[in-house]
This record gives structure tokens, C-alpha cells and sequence, in this order.
């Protein structure tokens, strides 16, 4: 039964058919010609790899300036009154009245920074980087389903994205990330810049749309030969849900934004109360798509734990089909739970029913969390950086989640709503959950994608220096949260100076940490060359070569095992001295029988 | 019937926390103030019950994490064992047993809810207004607060010190021990009243009124003003994102003894000169724009500002006098000061200050200028106007 994995003579002779006129064979990313002939080579690719890395180099890009832009946040908050913002960063938002200019300067860093993180980093981070690169390559494919309908959507990305800088250029805007109204509809009245960011998070829904659509039909589509549904890496299942939610959910902020732009230009009176308009059911359309998108950020980043855990505990998931139905469960939830972003402004009957359903959501997210765990018990567990982050996602995902329950409930709403521990309860979730998975799973895919070791040492370094400065930086804001620090203040009352110094100096240690792993990994560029299966997992993207050729595998893989069976069949490239097989319970054989 | 046994279970184990010696100083980092409303107590209560169900579920499962990561390492693994990976009992166990503590606290949330919105019959009603930047309260007999946190001001010993508070903040003194009941709405974008020492905010929408009430607390006499009155003082905070100055929107509610509170509206109901009117209404409603002390800030100063020739946005100038102050409050865009283009920020206060307090503004301009044309209490000797 050690033979199991997709066997490569399965199609004699194939791989030596066509050594003819290019080679195919070699890494994925090997020059085709001068430089010139190469850019043009990533600028025109269909290759769900390459996209995938511009996606992933962009995305870096884009984490830098939201993370520049936090460390800006705290700093000026170092201090109860006015500082930096007025001074240093006045010159770059072309404001030449400095700190005359009162708070403008500081709204505009926290607007940038959650416009930044949540448009341009944390929604394509999962999904476009690692999920373009690694779906069509777990699913045993050549390819998605539409790869031209790929690389337009990365342009769409890039172009929305420049909307966004070009308004971040003209001075940037100062309506929070939620672009509330009628704040959104009356501020900043002589100049575009409002109009230009929301056309950037516009353009870029379409990307969202584009890359959702085509996921779908390839998870449908281009599972190789024997990959049933539940052979699925719970990775794919996780992008398949998010897929969903992006094809849903994503028109609808579309229109609103558009209807936005539409208030703005024409005042046709659809949120402004001056006009006519109701500027609470803004917020109904921008939650009925946020809240969803909530999903779109964690479920990848529970898709990546779900990897993680199993490969490096060399050990079956536990539950695999309550994994996979909970992040369709989480998808169906997650569009009737959008009211509870508004308890305070809703009526009555709204904010008790969406509160119940709020406590609805809380049951396929525990039960991620208890499988997770329990995938654990009897395992043969590697620590190594990805491992360390799948263990630090559950630390700060369960404090995540549970303090979304006093959010949950009215009483406790209605005092911690739009203070401080709202601000640490999603950064615990999106930060705390979906980033700290990113990191984790591009280290545990960095062999595959770039055919390079990274260095242990530093990489458990960074994350332990990671996992620290978060919860110096926001544990800290739970507290002050409850104890009546609103959020979105410059400036405040000294009571709060204590953990606002405190919060900042754990951003500072999270920049450390964050540098240690830029340079862990540039330097592993050069560093020792990763085989093909450095983790001894079985999922078949570790089939294909480290890094990939073009056509991700020499030839079309055939599924005969299960993603997770692990100590029953011998890894792809691996020996059984190193993943030894578990002695098998007698009588307990008849599954595997073929 | 179900939820009585939910409900009895959720108190029990609410009972149990709330014994806990090290309950109490937990809830003092947590809060920093001890509830002062009466319902306040409960979302204390509440929010302290999820805190020990979460740190027990927490503990647990990072129990099981660390102790099985450390025991199944795989240095001490040597061959994997096959353990089940499937066991429905317990699955459907897990997915099914927290709905209990789920309910309790949606239930015990929803009462908290109910009780901060429905008030008492004879709750006294505050009006509120919120606009950019400030907060007006009104008062059952149609006053206002003439009161600030300001250095000049003897009722200015606030014991919540802070660097702000050498900015004017109003001072709201209600009476202790009464029902307090607040109809709120905005005069322009959305804000929301938050007094975190009574645990409850609502946002304040432009377009209806939105309300909720809270029992002033009875005063310990802890506090006190220079006469020796006992007061308490609670912040009050904008809580949704408002614009350039949200974070200074802020006031205090003063709880002060009924008499003293009687007093203070006998006092303020008198006739008093247009410019003690003014200087309110600026305080109240101008300062987060217009300075008197000749500093810029969102709009421009109003110091030796009367009776002066404005040099305005289109190049040419106006003369500072009541009719230039009483169009640029009615129609900010008419004529713009020079420097604050090419759109005011200012919204227009038509429907909003009525004669008397126009009156009162002018008259305290005036004031702010004593040598200009026009101006009481100096000798008009010669007028910058040609």
C-alpha cells in the first residue's frame, strides 16, 4: 500500500516526448531571453505562478506602506495631544499648514492604513498570491480553468490599486476605510480624492469577482483524475467558499460605491439627509458586502491552518468533513449577520435579531478551532516556523473570536462599539487570523515557490518576535477599549497614555519581527535548495518539482490517497526511513483496498 | 422552561465568578470606573461572565495545544500512530453544547439592551444635539449650559485632568439620583454619545432621533467643588468618526446635588447681556473652528477681528461688521476669508441660532475688539474704513 501516490509510470514514455524546440522542464520562473524579453514574459504570462508572485510582491508591497502607515498611527498616539502627524507627514500629504491643520493629517493615516490593509493587502493576500499559485497545483492542473481571465484580473488589481495611490498622491482622504455617510458624500467638496479612492476599492471588486469566478470553475472543473470532492486539500475547500462569498457579496459594494460616486457628483439623494436620502442604509449596503468579506479574509487564512497543522503533525486531519462544511456553513452565515456592525444606530427588532444570529456564526468557527486541536493528539509534530505560526493563528483566533462575544451581545455592544477593543477584537481576527497564516503558509510554501530553503533559526525568531509585539500592541487596546478609549482619536484624554505608550512600543517590536523575515527570505534566495517534498506532505502541489516547471507537472497526476493520510502511505519524493508507515490496527484495511 | 434552566445554570456560574476574590480587581482594570448607572452594573456583570467563560475555553484549549505539541513531538514519536480522525458523538457534542452559553448571553444581552433603551415614565429629558465638533444639551426649560472647563472658570476643578481640558469643554450638570432620558439627533454627519462610566452609547443620526436614558448615581461626596458641593464627573465622548476634530468632541456630565441643580437653572434662566450669550454660544458651538486668542485653526480667528477690513478669497475685502458676521453664519460660502478657501468649511447655522443669540455673537466680537468702530466701552476716535 506504500505505492499509493500518483504513480509516474502510470503514462510510459511520456515525459520524454517533447524535449523539441523549448525546454519545458526547467523552474517555472528560468529566463527566456535578455531582460527586456523577460519583462515582457511576466507581463504577458498566463501562468497562474507568475501571477501569483506579482500578486504576492505587490500585496508585500502594498503590507510595507499600510504597515509605515500604522507605525505612523502609533507614534503620533504616543502622546495625548498633537505631535507627529502635523509635522513630519504634513509635507508628504502636501499640507502646508501642518499642525494648523489640527487632526486632518492623523485621519488621513488611519483612513490610508485600513483602505491599504483591507482592499489592497489583506483581500488579495490569500486568495490572488497564494491561492493563484497553489490551486491549479493541489488540484493536480495545468493551469485555472481561464488563465487570460487571470492575468486581466491582476490588472484590474493593479489599476484599482493606482486609483487608490493617485488618491493617496493628491493628499489622501480622511473618511475611514468605511467611507461612511454623509461624511463621505460632503467632505473634501472642491477635490476628487474621495471619489478616487473609491473608485480604486470599485475597480478592484472586479478583480475580486474575476478571481472568485474562475476559482469556482476550476475547483469544478480540473481536479485531476480521481480527486473526488472530498479528496480536496481543505485549502481548496477554504478558496472555494471565499470564492463564493467574492462573486456574491462583491456587486454589492460595486453599486454602492458607484452610488456613492453617483451622490457625490450629481446629489441625487440617496444617503445624504439634506437631500432625502438615509445615510444608515449606506451602512446596510457596505456591511451587507463587509461583513461577507470578513469571510473572504479568514477563511483563507483557516484553509492555510488547515494545511499546516496536518503536515507538520505528520498526521489525518481530524474532522475533514466538518472542516469543509463549516467554511460553507461560515459562508451561508456570514450574509445574514451584516446588522450587528450597526447596533448602535439600528432599531430595536433589527439589533435583536441580528444579534441572535450573530451567536450563530461562533459554532462552525469553534468547531474549526476544536479539530484543529484535536489534529494534534497522537501526531508526529515538526516545529518549524509554519508549524510555530499554525500554533500562534490559535492562540490569537481563539482570543479573536472570543471577544467577539461581549460584541455580540447588545448590552456589552453598546458600550465597547467604535471604542478601542473593537479596534484589537479585528486585529486579533484579521491580523492575528489571517495575516499571521499568511506568513505561516509562505514559509511553509516558500521551497515550492521559490526552490529555496529560508533559515529555521531566524524564521522561529521572527515569529516569536511577532507573536510578542502583537499582543503587547493589542491586548493593551482590549483594555483601554473597556475602559472608554474611543477609536479613531487623535488625540485624548491622558488617562489612556499608559497603554497607548505601551501599544506602541509593541508595534515597534512587530516591525522587528516582520524584518527579521524580509530579510530571512531574501537572504534565503541563496541559500540552501529545497527539495521537492522538504515536509513529507501529500497533498500534490509537494508532487510537482521545487520549484515547478512551467506546466506544473511532468505529467498529469492520478489521485490515489487521500490529502491527509498521513503514516499510511509514504510521501511523494520521500523515503520510508524518513515517514515511517503507522502499524496498521488489524482487520482495519479494507479502505484502502483498490 | 429551557431557558429558565439556561438561565439558572448562566446565574449560578455568574454567582460563582463573582465570589472570586480576584474577580473585583480584575473588573477595576478592566473598567477604571465603577458602574454608575443602574443597568451599567449588569453590562459590568455580563461582560465578566464572558471574560471567565472565555479565559476557562481558552485555557482549555491552549492547554490541550502546548500539551500535545510538547508530548507528540517528533523527536519522541517514533512511528506514527493511527488514531481515529472521525468520532461523531463527540462532534456533534461540541457543535451542539455551546449553543447553551450562546443563548445566556444573547439573552442576558437583549434584557441589558432593553433596560438602557426603555426609560422610567418621569425621566427628565435632555435634548441632544451633535454637529461638527460639538455637543449641545438643552435643557427641560429650554436653557443651555453656560458652563466649561476653563481656568477662569471656578467650576473648572475637573477631576479627570487632561491636556485637552485646557480647551473649553462643556459641562453638563444634571441632578443625582434622577432618571435621565436623551433624545438625540445630528445637525450634519452621523456622531454617537458615548459616557463610558455609564457603559452606553447610541449613534446620533442626522435624519431621526435616536434615544436611551441612565439613573444619574447618588454622590458619595468623594468629589468636590471649591464651595464644597459634592459632585461626580463622568467624560463624554464622540464615538463615531466625525471629521477633523472628533477627537476633541468631548464634554463632561457633572451628577450634582438636586438643590445645587435647581439653583443652577434658576441662575441661568435670567436675563442676562448679549454678550455673556455670546460667549456661550462661541464656546458651545464656535470654539472648535475660531479662536479668540488670534491663533489659526479651521476657520479663522476672531480676536481685534471687528470692524477690520477681511481680505477674501476672490481677491477683494469686506468690512468685518454685524452684517459681514450675520451672513457668514447664515451663508458661509457668500465670502470666504482669505487662506480658508476656495469652500468654507463651515456649515450654515440658519434655522439653528435664532436673533438673540446673532445678537449675542456680535455683541461679543465687539467685545473681542474694544478699539474698533462700533465697539462698546472704547472712544470711537477714528474708523479703519475709508
Amino acid at each position: 500500500m506504500s505505492t499509493l501516490h500518483p504513480t509516474s509510470g502510470s503514462i510510459p514514455g511520456h515525459a520524454d516526448d517533447h524535449h523539441d524546440h523549448h525546454d519545458h522542464h526547467g523552474p517555472y520562473y528560468q529566463s527566456k531571453g535578455s531582460f527586456w524579453t523577460n519583462v515582457w514574459d511576466w507581463c504577458t504570462t498566463v501562468d497562474h505562478k507568475k501571477i501569483g508572485v506579482m500578486y504576492l510582491i505587490a500585496v508585500l508591497i502594498f503590507f510595507f506602506i499600510g504597515g509605515v502607515l500604522a507605525l505612523a498611527v502609533r507614534t503620533e498616539l504616543l502622546e495625548p495631544v498633537r505631535t507627529v502627524a502635523g509635522q513630519v507627514t504634513g509635507q508628504f500629504f502636501k499640507s502646508d499648514e501642518g499642525i494648523g491643520k489640527g487632526n486632518e493629517i492623523y485621519n488621513r493615516l488611519f483612513t490610508l492604513h485600513g483602505a491599504v490593509m483591507v482592499f489592497m493587502v489583506i483581500i488579495p493576500s490569500v486568495p490572488a498570491a497564494l491561492g493563484n499559485f497553489l490551486l491549479p497545483l493541489m488540484l493536480g492542473a495545468k493551469d485555472v480553468a481561464f488563465p487570460r481571465l487571470n492575468l486581466l484580473s491582476w490588472y484590474i488589481y493593479f489599476f484599482g490599486s493606482m486609483f487608490a495611490g493617485l488618491s493617496i498622491y493628491f493628499g489622501g482622504v480622511d473618511t475611514g476605510w468605511t467611507f461612511y455617510t454623509p461624511y463621505s458624500t460632503t467632505t473634501d467638496p472642491d477635490q476628487s480624492r474621495v471619489i478616487l479612492m473609491v473608485l480604486g476599492a470599485f475597480i478592484m471588486g472586479f478583480s475580486s469577482i474575476l478571481t472568485g469566478l474562475n476559482f469556482i470553475v476550476t475547483v469544478h472543473k480540473l481536479r485531476a483524475p480521481g480527486m473526488g470532492w472530498f479528496d480536496m486539500p481543505l485549502f481548496i475547500w477554504a478558496i472555494y467558499a471565499t470564492s463564493i462569498i467574492q462573486v456574491l457579496a462583491t456587486p454589492v459594494i460595486g453599486i454602492t460605491l458607484l452610488l456613492l460616486i453617483l451622490e457625490r457628483v450629481f446629489h441625487i439623494g440617496i444617503f445624504d439627509p439634506g437631500l432625502g436620502g438615509d445615510p444608515v442604509l449606506f451602512q446596510h449596503f457596505f456591511w451587507f458586502y463587509s461583513h461577507p468579506v470578513v469571510y473572504v479574509m479568514i477563511l483563507p487564512g483557516m484553509g492555510i491552518i488547515s494545511e499546516i497543522i496536518p503536515v507538520h503533525a505528520h498526521k489525518k486531519i481530524f474532522g475533514y468533513r466538518a472542516i469543509a462544511f463549516a467554511s460553507l456553513g461560515i459562508t451561508a452565515v456570514s450574509f445574514l449577520v451584516w446588522g450587528h456592525h450597526m447596533f448602535s444606530s439600528s432599531t430595536e427588532l433589527a439589533a435583536t435579531i441580528f444579534s441572535a444570529l450573530t451567536f450563530l456564526v461562533a459554532i462552525p468557527t469553534a468547531v474549526k478551532v476544536f479539530n484543529w486541536i484535536l489534529t494534534l493528539y497522537k501526531g508526529s509534530i515538526a516545529m518549524n516556523t509554519p508549524m510555530l505560526y499554525a500554533l500562534i493563528f490559535l492562540f490569537l483566533f481563539s482570543i479573536g473570536g472570543l471577544t467577539g462575544l461581549p460584541l455580540g451581545a447588545l448590552s456589552t455592544d453598546l458600550h465597547l462599539t467604535d471604542s478601542y477593543f473593537v479596534v484589537a477584537h479585528f486585529h486579533y481576527v484579521m491580523m492575528g487570523g489571517t495575516i499571521i497564516a499568511f506568513v505561516g503558509g509562505l514559509h511553509h510554501w516558500w521551497p515550492k515557490m521559490t526552490g529555496r530553503m529560508y533559515n529555521e533559526f531566524w524564521g522561529m525568531t521572527g515569529a516569536i518576535l511577532v507573536f510578542i509585539g502583537f499582543n503587547v500592541t493589542f491586548f493593551t487596546q482590549f483594555i483601554m477599549g473597556v475602559q472608554g478609549m474611543p477609536r479613531r482619536y487623535a488625540t485624548y484624554v491622558d488617562t489612556f497614555q499608559i497603554w497607548h505608550v505601551v501599544s506602541t512600543i509593541g508595534s515597534y517590536i512587530l516591525l522587528v519581527g516582520f524584518l527579521v523575515h524580509l530579510f530571512n527570505f531574501i537572504a534565503s534566495l541563496r541559500g540552501r535548495v529545497a527539495p521537492a517534498n522538504p515536509w513529507g506532505a501529500l497533498s500534490l502541489e509537494w508532487y510537482a518539482a521545487s520549484p515547478p516547471i512551467e506546466h506544473n507537472f511532468e505529467h498529469e497526476p492520478i489521485v490515489k490517497h487521500g490529502p491527509y493520510d498521513y503514516g499510511e502511505v509514504v510521501p511523494f519524493h520521500c523515503s520510508e526511513e524518513d515517514y515511517p508507515l503507522a502499524d496498521k490496527p488489524a482487520g482495519a484495511s479494507a479502505h484502502t483496498v483498490h | 422552561m429551557t431557558s429558565d434552566l439556561i438561565n439558572l445554570a448562566g446565574g449560578t456560574f455568574g454567582n460563582l465568578l463573582a465570589k472570586a476574590p480576584i474577580d473585583q480587581p480584575l473588573r477595576d482594570i478592566w473598567f477604571r470606573s465603577r458602574p454608575s448607572a443602574t443597568y451599567s452594573a449588569a453590562v459590568d456583570d455580563l461582560f465578566m461572565w464572558i471574560f471567565w467563560f472565555s479565559v476557562i475555553a481558552f485555557v482549555i484549549l491552549m492547554y490541550l495545544m502546548f500539551y500535545w505539541t510538547w508530548k507528540y513531538r517528533r523527536s519522541a514519536v517514533k512511528k506514527p500512530i493511527l488514531s481515529t480522525s472521525h468520532n461523531t458523538p463527540l462532534e456533534i457534542a461540541w457543535t451542539v453544547l455551546p449553543l447553551i452559553p450562546l443563548a445566556y448571553i444573547f439573552f442576558k444581552g437583549f434584557h441589558g439592551y432593553a433596560d438602557a433603551l426603555i426609560a422610567p415614565q418621569n425621566a427628565m429629558e435632555l435634548k441632544v444635539e451633535g454637529k461638527k465638533w460639538n455637543w449641545l444639551v438643552t435643557y427641560p426649560n429650554g436653557e443651555e449650559s453656560p458652563l466649561f472647563t476653563s481656568s477662569t472658570n471656578p467650576d473648572s476643578d475637573i477631576t479627570n485632568t487632561s491636556t485637552l481640558a485646557s480647551t473649553d469643554v462643556p459641562i453638563y450638570p444634571v441632578p443625582e439620583g434622577r432618571a435621565i432620558k436623551l433624545r438625540m439627533n445630528s445637525l450634519d454627519v452621523i456622531h454617537a454619545f458615548w459616557i463610558p462610566d455609564f457603559r452606553i452609547k447610541q449613534d446620533v443620526l442626522p435624519n431621526r432621533y435616536t434615544s436611551y436614558w441612565f439613573q444619574s448615581e447618588k454622590l458619595t461626596g468623594s468629589e468636590k467643588l471649591p464651595d464644597g458641593t459634592p459632585k461626580a464627573d463622568h467624560w463624554i465622548f464622540c464615538a463615531e468618526y466625525c471629521g477633523q476634530s472628533h477627537s476633541e468632541m468631548m464634554a463632561i456630565l457633572r451628577v450634582v446635588p438636586e438643590a445645587h441643580f435647581d439653583k443652577l437653572m434658576a441662575d441661568w434662566a435670567g436675563n442676562k447681556p448679549p454678550e455673556v450669550i455670546g460667549e456661550r454660544v462661541y464656546k458651545s458651538q464656535c470654539a472648535s473652528c475660531h479662536s479668540v486668542d488670534g491663533s489659526k485653526n479651521t476657520g479663522p480667528t476672531w480676536k481685534g477681528a471687528f470692524g477690520t477690513q477681511v481680505p477674501l478669497e476672490n481677491g477683494s475685502t469686506a468690512l468685518y461688521d454685524e452684517n459681514y458676521i450675520r451672513e457668514s453664519i447664515l451663508n458661509p460660502q457668500a465670502k470666504i476669508h482669505k487662506g480658508y478657501g476656495p469652500y468654507s468649511q463651515m456649515n450654515s447655522f440658519q434655522g439653528q441660532l435664532d436673533e438673540k443669540r446673532i445678537d449675542g455673537i456680535i455683541a461679543y466680537m465687539k467685545k473681542l475688539n474694544p478699539g474698533a468702530a462700533g465697539a462698546p466701552a472704547a472712544p470711537a476716535t477714528d474708523s479703519p474704513t475709508k
